[in-house]
């Protein structure tokens, strides 16, 4: 064949091999992975959850701490509060080499106790571009969030539907009601326009860290290939969540947004690498390493990234949660969903989906503010536990409660109550003893 | 006669324009304005669905679409001169790729009308793929790759008859799997890589 009778495929030849040379030279295998050192804790974007008489941790670096302008001690690195703080957020402000750091909302006060806590995955929130219904209903599903009282929520990722600087903004704007510490991952999506994730930096901080809640010890590990939306764990990140893992605990969780192993594939189903030991992972790079390291460790996965699909599946002693969207999926009928999960003792006792349509919580104020009444309307085919706030006229008397439990008041009239909603209408009524 | 012609009867006599690419072929200029319209409608569908526009997302859409003619083409001229027909392998390219392309050009109208649409008069305004993957609204694109399906099968037919004088059995068996294996190289990419 002559060389010349190659000449017409030329053009196709060279943009064949000019598209693979952008898709190389713009690919990112390990987008900005940013882990925190002890000194970092807590801040803002990962702030130190808190029983009022309780104690938390602080790096051995730190000389002082204050708490909203108040010095505690510290004796070996635990910081013990006292029991005069009510549940809320706080600044800290922490003595290094002489200086003073202050961040704010690093600290938050929980109500709820450490032994029997719920907290809510989300996942998959895509909130988009434009202003309007897409963004009042994932408000709403956030609002809801708030409502059932979890402990804090986690966000497993593709918060924003392509990582721009918009869909931030309005992300803000959908959790800024959350009462409770939001602890987020990024996903794939928000390497779209970000590839090394510096805007998702710069709006949500670290995209690997951990924090506990009383005994149990949550990590959030980010395994993306830029602009993919499969992913992998590089050496160092092994390390890292090795070493982490490892740390003292009852019970594990790694927050991840790829799956990690699943039943099954969903449209991926047919990628045969994607298939291992039975089954389907979207993990590539370290995959051997990270199963080890969860099985071994009796871990918790949480995942999200396939939105329609809902399963727990199990694994040598590792469980792997994927759970479905907030954002709706063509063809899902069940719209916004998120998983709820209720830990006691350091057992998970409760790990369901919950549907945004099928779990309404209203609160019915007497006009003087002293009195409410919670209606709820759980129709999602079982009980939902809850713990809802509640914000009453100030009063030096306790609160009673017809149904549930009071855990928490304070002199302010903020009043918590724990409440197992059953299926169908229940009705709650706060009142101050007379 | 000029260059042009074999645009004018794109549409509604798809075989006159393969006679003129017969008699004189020319898959050097075909293709690059290919090329040029795929940059095209990548970059504008980019937008469009996204409301951004990424280096990576433009090559990663631009191999898909230059995937879809190519691949099931090459694919089949290579099954066809293993069938030992005998034919000129620049036409068969350039024929397959033009009236191939000039569907996508077809999908790619609608898409952008739905894309406007979806961006700048819908209630709520939504970007093209948020409208699509999570509303629901594909169906109407859904029929308008039903019907390019149809308007490809009917084109590739009239080129294998043409072009390569093969009986229509013999195109349709080695379409079916040239289309499969391309589709899914395509899938592999799309869905195994990206």
């Amino acid at each position: 064949m002559k060389l010349i009778s190659l000449k017409p495929y030329t053009p196709l030849t060279i943009f064949i091999l000019v598209l693979i040379l952008v898709m190389w030279l713009t690919y990112v295998p390990y987008p900005n992975i940013i882990r925190l050192t002890d000194s970092d804790y807590p801040n803002e974007q990962v702030p130190t959850i808190v029983t009022s008489d309780g104690n938390f941790s602080i790096s051995s670096s730190f000389e002082k701490v204050w708490i909203n302008g108040q010095e505690l001690k510290i004796e070996q690195g635990i910081v013990e509060m006292p029991d005069d703080f009510s549940p809320g957020w706080y600044n800290i402000t922490l003595q290094i080499n002489g200086y003073n750091i202050t961040r704010n909302n690093s600290i938050y006060v929980t109500p709820i106790s450490l032994d029997d806590f719920t907290f809510i995955q989300v996942t998959d929130v895509h909130t988009p571009c434009y202003s309007g219904a897409d963004i009042y209903e994932r408000k709403n599903v956030f609002n809801l969030v708030n409502d059932m009282g979890p402990a804090f929520v986690v966000d497993t990722g593709d918060m924003t539907d392509y990582g721009l600087e918009e869909q931030y903004v309005y992300y803000d704007w959908i959790t800024s009601d959350l009462e409770m510490p939001l602890y987020k991952i990024p996903g794939n999506m928000e390497t779209y326009s970000d590839p090394h994730l510096e805007r998702y930096a710069r709006h949500l901080g670290p995209s690997n860290y951990f924090f506990y809640f009383g005994k149990t010890l949550f990590i959030a590990s980010a395994a993306l290939h830029s602009p993919r939306s499969w992913g992998g764990f590089d050496d160092a990140q092994i390390k890292w969540i090795n070493d982490t893992l490892s740390k003292e605990a009852d019970l594990k969780f790694l927050l991840n947004h790829i799956t990690i192993a699943a039943k099954q594939g969903r449209d991926y189903n047919y990628v045969p690498w994607g298939w291992k030991d039975g089954h389907f992972s979207q993990i590539e790079e370290g995959y051997n390493e990270i199963v080890k390291i969860l099985t071994n460790e009796k871990a918790n996965v949480l995942s999200g990234h396939w939105h329609g699909y809902s399963d727990k599946f199990q694994y040598k002693g590792a469980t792997f949660y994927n759970t479905p969207s907030v954002t709706r999926m063509s063809g899902i009928k069940e719209g916004p969903r998120f998983r709820l999960f209720q830990i006691q003792n350091n057992t998970i006792i409760y790990d369901n989906v919950i549907i945004y349509e099928k779990l309404h919580i209203t609160r019915e104020y007497t006009t003087n503010n002293t009195q409410v009444k919670i209606i709820i309307n759980n129709q999602e085919g079982f009980s939902v536990p809850l713990n809802i706030h509640v914000k009453l006229f100030p009063s030096i008397l306790p609160y009673v409660t017809n149904q549930g439990k009071i855990i928490k008041y304070t002199s302010t009239g903020d009043v918590w109550v724990k409440y197992n909603a059953p299926i169908g209408i229940s009705e709650i009524e706060i009142i101050p003893t007379i | 006669m000029s260059y042009i012609n074999r645009f004018k009867t794109l549409f509604h006599r798809p075989s006159d324009s393969v006679q003129e690419i017969i008699s004189n072929p020319s898959f050097l200029k075909t293709s690059t304005i290919i090329i040029i319209c795929t940059i095209v409608y990548t970059t504008i569908a980019e937008l469009g669905l996204f409301n951004s526009i990424m280096p990576h997302f433009i090559a990663a859409y631009s191999i898909i679409l230059t995937i879809i003619w190519f691949l099931p083409t090459f694919i089949s001229m290579v099954f066809f001169k293993i069938i030992r027909r005998k034919f000129n392998t620049e036409s068969y390219i350039e024929a397959n790729a033009l009236l191939i392309f000039s569907v996508i050009t077809l999908g790619f109208i609608f898409l952008l009308i739905f894309m406007i649409y979806s961006n700048f008069f819908a209630d709520p305004k939504r970007t093209a793929y948020f409208a699509m993957v999570y509303y629901n609204q594909w169906y109407p694109l859904a029929l308008v790759g039903v019907i390019g399906a149809i308007l490809i099968i009917h084109r590739v037919i009239k080129i294998g008859r043409i072009i390569v004088k093969a009986k229509i059995y013999q195109i349709i068996i080695i379409w079916l799997l040239a289309a499969l294996i391309s589709i899914y190289i395509a899938y592999l990419i799309f869905r195994g890589w990206l």
